[in-house]
């Protein structure tokens, strides 16, 4: 009893002094933190800055996805492999891991740390790429990333004046665009090689339609029945849209080939030309992702003016249009040893901070991406930026690119040579629009059958 | 623990409530009682008060330091660089992107509110080997130009720190609590030299010197190693016993310089290790036909003659080559080279060429390189190449100075060996560089800072420049096509002589040596 009062005073006083050590400066015992993520390239241009400047005293550890010099696809159980062996903390994922990881249900909810946290980090992300990331269904997120790509539609100004047209606007949809390029083809005082819409790496005009039926919000087939859908209103109409621009000329009939080598597309040197048209002045009107933003605003400034605005609007909903990409998805593992670590880290990345630190490093950084900040434009001081923080993208992380499939294996790829070949009827005098409209359902009917039944057949030689 | 006090109030606790009705005898009693409790729960307080006064006194005493930080107000530190508002700093560097990538981005990273403008630097073919165009057209530029930070040569700092152009930077440095200890020390006391015993720039980076050896073939071959600074007398003798021998069918050189080296190119950098000079101080005289050139020339010649110093032809190539065929003719690299002479930059080759060309890694050995007899150890060849000062007459002095901080630090020199550029060290080791007793040699390097302020001053001195063009280039005209036949080193010796002269008259027509040395 004598010796307890001190020795409370004592522990009290150790307590109180410690604790406020602690508040005076950092915590002292270094943390630990398990990274990985793409190639060591990627990271050091991409992340490692931000990490050491972020939490300079941290050990962090970094465990490459892939080596420098070699690309190998993960599957289900590489992955898995690769999870278990390395023990990540925090991922930094491309699209395709963080959907093997999603799907084995390997990531944290982050809807639920956000709230946990009491976090406010979404408030200030652009809603289009959450949009994105809560995927068909608008699910939780398990992944979240500081920087996106998306599109919108350029235009040249000095096309437009000297033909005295109306520039392109915000929240047109594609007939309207197509109606403008075509004023501009069909308009004599075009010079030869100028065209009135490009879209770069399209290989032929069912691209261009399932570009468009992306926007519009139409699919080919039915997932869950398994049936063809093209037999309605808005394909007919799609359909003979995209077929009568590329009978009046509005489109060119030649695109850029590609050369299929081990199931890689190669592009020939016309090819990556052709995909420079709207720098070289070419095009009236581009619909095209950020880099071209960052190309046309880099040292080399084109000889032309020229403006941007939201890519083309779904008819339906004008809030809906263009697709984004995250070619880098946060993550973490439901498995993470240092989840509080994690989230720091992820935050961090997350934060104003990195947004208005990314606005000022411009394409410096090795990476020529825009913040999903919201505010990013404003930080830019750059009214320009501004088209690809307005729309709801057309796509999502589970199907993010608009020419995903749609039916089982071979199918999408005979559903496409099908619709190629009547347009191309058409355009030549062939066939009428109508009868290479009304041609397709049934055909495609019958493709379908065949690779379900192709499928089947699989199936049963697989079962053991 | 109940004592004979205890019972008592038991007794007390069996009167009735309320009753009001104690005894005097027991209020008395209570009263003394209440009285004895309290003089002991005071001594008890008095004494728990005095023991956790003691602790507090003791720990007061012991974290002292945490308390002094909690105890001072803070001074609402207002940050120099704003959060929220752009902070503009103008650079004066050689390369733009260069110090964007170098430098620029993990500054913003930190600092997202800073952005970067550039000064042009002067001369219209500035590059890293050309970054002196005049100390004049340099201090011109400077004074019309905007920048906060510039990037000086080290020739021009004696010059721009007197004339009172740049900001000194001691007591900035006292007032942040920044100490100059983990600098490479040549670097830091050239650096004080040059600024008159005052700090004006910081230079962030360096190469030094070495004497690179193969000790397996010093093994195998029963030939002492070598040890750190040798004269080059000594090295030539250690090198001369390789003579004749062969490994592989091919033979192995005492002494090698790379790929494609040429007599001239090893006698200059031999010469400069030596301190040797083609014109005086005073660039009156030429210095190039003396016996001590004459001695340097004559040795390289024989040890050619004879094969102990690497003598293959040089050879040419059309369109690109890959680093992997360059490295195939660098006898060192291929393990057939008892020693290379190289700078720092060589640790960067030797790890890229690898292993695979005949040349382990734990093989090789590095040492503090030969020199002149006078000097064992020191590397006369010692290079600082610039350094980062801020103009007195800067606009955003304060910013230039956080940002000058940040490229002193630890944290950027971890960053610097990631992205190499130069094939220079940076000044504040890298951590790695600190574990990794290779290049720690270079870190410890010893060299006479105003000797390597007076060579890099002549070196930029463009009358000199003339001097070293025209001999070296004569040298190389008469060398090139000796093959076998024996240099006659007197006659080429008057040649450079009379060329070395030619350059100082005709600077001296042109009124440039009038100045006396002066750039």
């Amino acid at each position: 009893m004598k010796r307890l009062a001190p020795l409370l005073a004592l522990s009290l006083l150790l307590a109180l002094v410690s604790g406020c050590t602690k508040s005076a400066h950092t915590a002292t015992e270094p943390k630990t933190l398990t990274v990985a993520c793409c190639q060591p390239y990627t990271y050091d241009m991409q992340f490692r800055d931000f990490i050491e400047a972020g939490f300079p005293d941290w050990d962090v550890k970094f465990v490459p996805l892939q080596a420098d010099n070699d690309y190998k696809a993960y599957d289900e159980k590489t992955i898995a492999e690769f999870m278990d062996r390395e023990k990540p903390d925090l991922l930094i994922l491309n699209s395709s891991d963080f959907g093997l990881l999603r799907k084995a249900d390997r990531l944290q909810n982050l809807d639920e740390l956000i709230a946990r946290e009491k976090s406010k980090l979404t408030d200030t992300v652009t809603p289009g790429v959450l949009d994105f990331l809560r995927g068909e269904d608008g699910g939780p997120l398990y992944g979240i990333g500081p920087a996106f790509h998306a599109n919108a539609m350029y235009f040249n100004k000095d096309i437009f004046d000297r033909l005295g047209t109306p520039y392109p606007t915000d929240g047109m949809n594609w007939e309207q665009t197509i109606e403008l390029a075509d004023r501009i083809m069909q308009d004599k005082r075009r010079e030869k090689d100028e065209i009135g819409l490009h879209i770069p790496w399209l290989r032929g005009p069912f691209d261009l339609l399932q570009r468009i039926a992306g926007t519009e919000g139409l699919k080919y087939t039915n997932a869950d029945t398994g049936a063809v859908t093209f037999d309605t209103p808005g394909w007919e109409r799609l359909f003979k849209q995209v077929a009568s621009a590329y009978k009046r000329g509005t489109f060119v009939a030649s695109w850029p080939e590609g050369r299929e080598e081990d199931g890689t597309t190669y592009y020939d040197q016309a090819a990556m030309e052709s995909a420079d048209l709207f720098k070289k002045g070419k095009a009236a009107i581009a619909v095209d992702d950020d880099f071209l933003l960052a190309n046309l605003k880099s040292a080399q400034k084109p000889k032309f003016g020229w403006g941007v605005v939201e890519p083309p609007a779904r008819s339906s909903d004008p809030g809906v249009g263009g697709e984004i990409r995250l070619y880098e998805v946060f993550a973490i593992p439901t498995s993470a040893a240092h989840a509080e670590e994690a989230w720091q880290v992820l935050s961090y990345f997350m934060s104003e901070h990195v947004g208005k630190a990314k606005a000022g490093l411009g394409s410096a950084i090795g990476a020529m991406d825009l913040s999903v900040q919201r505010d990013y434009p404003e930080w830019k001081q750059d009214p320009d930026y501004e088209p690809f923080y307005a729309l709801r993208p057309t796509n999502s992380i589970d199907k993010f690119y608009y020419g995903a499939e749609q039916g089982p294996a071979g199918f999408d790829e005979a559903f496409a040579e099908l619709v190629n070949g009547h347009i191309r009827s058409a355009v030549e005098d062939k066939e009428t629009l109508d009868e290479a409209y009304a041609a397709i359902q049934p055909e495609a009917e019958a493709l379908m059958k065949k690779a379900l039944s192709d499928q089947k057949a699989d199936g049963a030689d697989e079962s053991k | 623990m109940r004592d004979h006090r205890d019972r008592w109030e038991d007794r007390l606790s069996d009167l009735p409530l309320g009753s009001g009705g104690f005894g005097t005898a027991t209020m008395k009693k209570v009263k003394e009682r209440i009285k004895m409790l309290e003089r002991r729960a005071k001594r008890r307080r008095r004494a728990a008060a005095a023991s956790v006064a003691a602790l507090l006194i003791a720990g007061a005493v012991v974290f002292r330091s945490e308390l002094a930080g909690l105890l001072t107000p803070e001074e609402a530190a207002k940050p120099v660089i704003s959060e929220t508002e752009p902070t503009t700093i103008n650079v004066m560097y050689w390369d733009n992107s260069g110090f964007m990538s170098a430098f620029g981005q993990p500054f913003v990273i930190r600092h997202p509110s800073v952005r970067f403008e550039y000064a042009d630097y002067p001369g219209k073919t500035a590059n890293l080997f050309n970054l002196t165009p005049g100390i004049e057209p340099f201090k011109e530029q400077l004074l019309k130009s905007h920048a906060d930070l510039v990037q000086v040569p080290l020739a021009y700092l004696p010059e721009l720190s007197s004339a009172g152009l740049l900001k000194p930077l001691d007591t900035w440095m006292k007032r942040d609590g920044l100490k100059d200890g983990n600098w490479q020390p040549t670097v830091r006391a050239t650096v004080r030299e040059a600024g008159g015993g005052q700090l004006y720039g910081y230079a962030p980076e360096f190469s030094g010197y070495a004497l690179f050896y193969n000790r397996k073939l010093f093994q195998e071959n029963g030939v002492p190693e070598p040890t750190d600074g040798m004269s080059w007398d000594e090295a030539m003798d250690l090198a001369a016993r390789f003579q004749g021998i062969e490994k592989g069918g091919k033979p192995v050189n005492g002494l090698s310089f790379g790929y494609n080296s040429t007599i001239w190119f090893e006698a200059s950098i031999i010469g400069k290790s030596q301190g040797l000079r083609l014109a005086d101080a005073k660039l009156g005289q030429a210095t190039v036909d003396t016996p001590a050139w004459t001695d340097l020339w004559t040795k390289l010649a024989a040890g050619r003659r004879a094969g102990w110093i690497n003598n293959d032809p040089v050879f040419k190539w059309e369109g690109n080559i890959s680093m992997k065929e360059l490295y195939a003719h660098d006898p060192f690299l291929n393990g057939r080279s008892a020693m290379t002479y190289a700078s720092s930059a060589y640790l960067d080759t030797l790890s890229d060429a690898g292993s695979g060309l005949g040349l382990a890694q734990e093989d090789w050995g590095i040492l503090a390189p030969p020199g002149d007899k006078a000097s064992r150890g020191m590397d006369a060849a010692f290079e600082i190449p610039f350094v980062f000062a801020i103009p007195a007459q800067a606009a955003h002095a304060d910013a230039a100075w956080e940002l000058l901080k940040y490229i002193m630090s630890p944290s950027q020199a971890n960053r610097y060996v990631r992205f190499p550029h130069g094939d220079a060290l940076p000044t504040v080791a890298a951590d790695a560089a600190a574990s990794d007793t290779r290049s720690a040699l270079f870190y410890r390097a010893d060299a006479d800072p105003s000797q390597v302020l007076d060579r890099t001053k002549r070196d930029a001195n463009p009358v000199y420049g003339s001097v070293s063009s025209a001999v070296w280039t004569e040298a190389s005209n008469r060398t090139q096509n000796a093959g076998g036949d024996e240099l006659d080193v007197s006659e080429l010796l008057q040649a450079l002589q009379a060329k070395a002269e030619q350059a100082l008259q005709a600077a001296s027509a042109a009124g440039q040596a009038a100045a006396g040395g002066q750039p």
